[in-house]
């Protein structure tokens, strides 16, 4: 029911009475943010990170707060006390791991076996540090994954990936999982995706891979004919077009599986639809990449204004109702321990695009 | 009250800080000073104290590791009265330095032209270097190679390349919050400074050495840089190896 829904498209809904498109803007500037970025990245070196979290959390409600949805600005509130004795942990267990690696490589096998098992705690309570001190119009979001739900989902993903063919299959089963999970004032999402759907832009990746993997052999063997011996430039030259088909294959993939799973989201009379495009986005990375190296950093927070302006640019927001709906719930704060560690060992969050 | 004016302060101060170009001008600057200060002062300090604490024993096994990583030691071609002759200008050339019991020499088979210094006192020279150069060339090489031992870079550098990889992670966690396409460019341009700096340490050492043992100085490099242009020479296990020369 839900598919059909979604396949009448957006115009045809829009004309009922209680439906209406949302304005989402971002409307954060690369100036401001760089005074607030630098200065705070400064005090967290003084004082050799331990500010970090302050900072982290300044800068996040600077992009939060600037991002509108319908004319009201999103909220962030995480505790940075919380954040510091997440990160100390986190450093504490990486510090402990490695010297354990260092004194006896035996040790290796236990810690990915520790890290599996750890695996869906992380996530688990890395969502729900996220969604709890995310706040839209006063309500905060809510992440009702446990652990044992997340292990089940991540256990039965990880038979289907197996086979390869089932990967599309584990991706909505894992997606799924995590997105029912959040919900809005009392509100629950779901999503509705045909897995299927999935292998249009992972064939696409594939193939992009593939072809600057040809590019670089082809260049490769091209340098070294006939000499007998590896010039300077051929290792350097002939990885380029590998790396630029793997940054635009990195893109055709998020932002279809991004659109994919956004087309196919509810949050109560909440729909949404996003027009990300892979070319688009691989262009952003690229000259973000470009503009980052080349300015030893500084223009980092440029590069986060550009990216976080061409989401909003990209994302509609269907009301089909009111907000009245979303009627307020209450959550208990969480450790970010979890959120911490997730950053750390780059298992990235699931959310958003 | 008192409580109430201080907050008021401290909240001037963050608005200033957050929206003064003056003060971002001023972090700017003492962010490069941090950063600075911790990759040619601390960074170094850190590692090499590090280093001069571990064991010379530990760092033995350390040095078997890496030369299993490096492919190991295939069988020498050369004949044995030559490689003997080099073996004792190895044994001439270490005698009374401060590790003198931890050296070790080996021949390895492989064709192209290098030495290397391992860590725990192991110099590992290839036929090819021992065909293409003379005898005073050659110990000129050991020389620079015993230098690198001496000095204990081959630990130091692992020890530098650690910290700098750790504070890299840091600053590249952030970088990659916005592309997907920077991750690990910095560090191969952060870690050539480091290596270059021991080239040139060791290169002084060999000098001190050769005179004091009434060798050649100048002869240092000449071999290398002799058959270094030749197109027989693999770049690739050149890149690959920690110190080149």
């Amino acid at each position: 029911m839900t598919t059909s829904l979604l396949a009448a498209g957006l115009g045809e809904l829009d004309e009922g009475a209680r439906s209406r498109r949302l304005r989402v803007e971002f409307r954060g500037s690369a100036s401001d943010y760089f005074r607030i970025w630098i200065a705070h990245t400064c005090l967290s070196a003084l004082t050799l990170g331990i500010y970090g979290p302050w900072a982290k959390v300044r800068m996040k409600q600077y992009l939060y707060g600037n991002t509108l949805l319908d004319g009201v600005p999103f909220q962030y509130d995480a505790p940075p006390l919380a954040i510091l004795v997440g990160r100390l942990v986190t450093v504490c267990l990486l510090l402990v791991s490695y010297a354990g690696t260092a004194l006896a490589p035996q040790v290796r096998v236990l810690l990915s076996l520790a890290l599996l098992v750890a695996l869906p705690w992380i996530v688990v309570s890395s969502n729900r540090f996220e969604a709890h001190y995310t706040s839209y119009r006063g309500v905060r979001f809510r992440f009702a994954g446990s652990y044992a739900g997340a292990l089940r989902t991540f256990l039965g993903a990880a038979l289907l990936a197996c086979t390869l063919v089932g990967l599309p299959w584990a991706y909505r089963r894992v997606k799924g999982y995590l997105v029912r999970q959040w919900s809005h004032g009392g509100v629950r999402a779901r999503l509705s995706l045909r897995a299927t759907r999935l292998f249009r832009p992972a064939l696409a990746a594939g193939l992009l891979g593939v072809v600057g993997a040809l590019c670089t052999a082809a260049l490769f063997i091209w340098g070294v004919r006939g000499k007998g011996y590896v010039p300077e430039w051929v290792v350097p030259v002939s990885l380029l077009p590998l790396y630029l088909a793997s940054i635009l294959a990195c893109s055709v993939l998020r932002a279809g599986a991004a659109n994919l799973v956004w087309r196919g989201t509810r949050l109560g009379p909440l729909r949404f639809r996003t027009t990300f495009r892979g070319g688009e986005l691989a262009l952003i990375y690229f000259v973000n990449a470009i503009a980052v190296v080349a300015s030893l950093g500084l223009l980092i927070p440029w590069a986060a204004v550009r990216l976080a302006r061409y989401r909003a640019e990209n994302f509609g927001v269907v009301l089909d109702g009111d907000w009245s709906e979303f009627s307020g719930d209450t959550t208990t704060p969480v450790g970010a321990v979890g959120n911490e560690l997730a950053q750390a060992l780059d298992i990235g969050l699931p959310v958003g695009p | 009250m008192t409580a109430s004016k201080k907050s008021l302060s401290t909240e001037a101060t963050f608005q200033w800080l957050e929206q003064s170009w003056l003060a971002s001008a001023l972090c700017c600057l003492v962010l490069a000073g941090l950063l600075g200060l911790g990759y040619f002062v601390g960074i170094p300090r850190a590692a090499d104290h590090l280093a001069e604490s571990l064991s010379m024993d530990r760092e033995q096994q350390l040095g078997l590791d890496a030369m299993q990583s490096h492919g190991g030691i295939r069988r020498s071609k050369v004949p044995l009265p030559q490689r003997e002759k080099v073996e004792q200008l190895f044994q001439e050339l270490s005698q009374g330095l401060p590790l003198a019991a931890h050296y070790r020499l080996e021949f390895d088979g492989r064709r192209s032209a290098n030495a290397f210094a391992f860590p725990g006192g192991t110099v590992v020279v290839t036929d090819g270097l021992l065909e293409k150069c003379s005898s005073d060339e050659v110990t000129a090489i050991l020389a620079h190679e015993i230098g690198h031992i001496e000095h204990r870079h081959a630990l130091r550098q692992s020890f530098r390349s650690s910290a700098l990889s750790v504070l890299l992670g840091v600053l590249s966690s952030e970088m990659n919050s916005v592309s997907v396409a920077t991750a690990g460019i910095p560090s191969r341009i952060a870690q050539t400074r480091y290596s270059r700096a021991f080239e040139e340490e060791a290169d002084d050492f060999a000098i001190a050495l050769l005179l004091a043992r009434k060798r050649r100085p100048e002869l240092l490099g000449t071999c290398l840089q002799r058959i270094a242009p030749s197109p027989e020479e693999p770049s690739v296990w050149r890149f690959l190896s920690t110190h080149p020369h």
